[in-house]
């Protein structure tokens, strides 16, 4: 049925994608915006595709049994605190060229979905709307 | 609702422009004020900086299961907790006429150091353009959203 | 106030007395469906339009989506509902 290519993979995926790169957007901005806060250290965003998560994910023999927190996680990005790299004196450990470097990078990678989708809807209404 | 979770982005990255903007202003008030030699509260001009710390918007629960430094939210950008004034001794010179002279002919200038400052000025003003063009950014992205 | 789309669509004059088997990929079961899903699809976009409007609202791209989805299904359903209309029409016209 043609309505349930509007939940199909693609449109889902892209989805997803758009929410792990505002995360990420929202990540560097804080990032930045605590460039010279001492002690604080940068974060950053993985984005992990759902359909590979699926592949390797542990599999419950009993549904009594504890469910994996894996499994659990609805989100498909995550934050991570790099506690460990190199500092400046006062612990912040935020590079601004880095930082600003993923920032444009991010923004490519939002505007090249968002820009495919758009496409994409497009191209699914002319088709919904029988060429009328 | 301009505070609504859908601008988080920019909320960071104006409050790191406050911060920064905060902190050139208090740079240049302390540049301006290197010789000040009097003061009303007596003694010289003490140096003054300020204290960043990050601005988180709810707090953090515990997960039983996730370990850290794997979190949920992010912050929420910086915010000042407060104006410091710099315990250092103020720099002693050797200058008998001068009206602020002590005893032994000493006049004790303010703490300042003219390069450190006009390099933390630097550091300020590369910080408040990065929060700007990521909070140009911000606008961007989510300008093209509204093409979907 | 969720809008209930089965109550914008025209009752057919007269209903089809024919009997049909149980079958689930006929026509009229077909625009039902695609009804029910239109129908979860808009009240979803409108869902989210509400959190835009009262600030819950994390991602301005869930809106967006959810809007061009919910506009995608609305005219399919109509141009299957259109078509099935018609065909209907015509199989009664038949007996004439």
């Amino acid at each position: 049925m043609f309505i349930d290519s509007l939940s199909g993979k693609t449109i889902e995926l892209a989805k997803k994608g758009l929410d792990s790169a505002t995360l990420r957007h929202n990540v560097i901005s804080n990032n930045v915006a605590n460039v010279n806060t001492p002690g604080f250290k940068r974060q950053s965003v993985v984005f992990e595709d759902a359909l590979k998560k699926n592949k390797i994910s542990a599999k419950r023999l009993n549904p009594k049994h504890i469910p994996f927190s894996y499994e659990k996680n609805e989100n498909s990005s995550r934050i991570i605190t790099e506690n460990d790299t190199i500092y400046r004196n006062d612990g912040n450990n935020v590079d601004i060229d880095k930082e600003m470097e993923d920032l444009a990078k991010n923004a490519i990678y939002y505007n090249a979905i968002a820009t495919r989708l758009a496409r994409k809807f497009s191209l699914l209404k002319l088709v919904a709307q029988g060429g009328r | 609702m301009l505070t609504g979770r859908l601008f988080r982005g920019i909320d960071a990255s104006a409050s790191g422009m406050s911060a920064e903007k905060l902190r050139m202003d208090i740079i240049s008030e302390n540049i301006a004020n290197a010789n000040t030699t009097r003061t009303p509260e007596g003694g010289p001009y003490k140096r003054r900086f300020p204290i960043f710390t990050p601005r988180s918007q709810e707090p953090l629960f515990n997960l039983p299961f996730i370990k850290p430094p794997i979190t949920i939210e992010p912050g929420n950008g910086v915010r000042v907790l407060r104006i410091e004034e710099d315990k250092t001794p103020p720099k002693l010179k050797y200058e008998p006429g001068h009206p602020d002279a002590d005893e032994n002919g000493y006049v004790a200038y303010p703490n300042i150091n003219l390069a450190t400052e006009m390099i933390n000025l630097i550091t300020a003003s590369r910080a408040y353009e990065a929060n700007v063009t990521a909070a140009r950014n911000a606008k961007q992205i989510m300008m093209k959203a509204l093409e979907i | 106030m969720e809008v209930d789309l089965f109550s914008l669509l025209p009752e057919p004059s007269v209903q089809p007395k024919i009997e049909t088997k149980k079958d689930k990929n006929g026509l009229f079961d077909l625009v039902l469906s695609g009804l029910k899903e239109t129908n979860r699809l808009e009240n979803n976009a409108d869902k989210l339009t509400q959190d835009l409007v009262s600030g819950k609202l994390e991602n301005i791209h869930d809106l967006m989506i959810a809007s061009e989805k919910a506009e995608i299904a609305l005219n399919f359903t109509m141009a299957i509902r259109n078509q099935a209309l018609r065909a209907y029409q015509e199989i009664m016209g038949m007996g004439r």
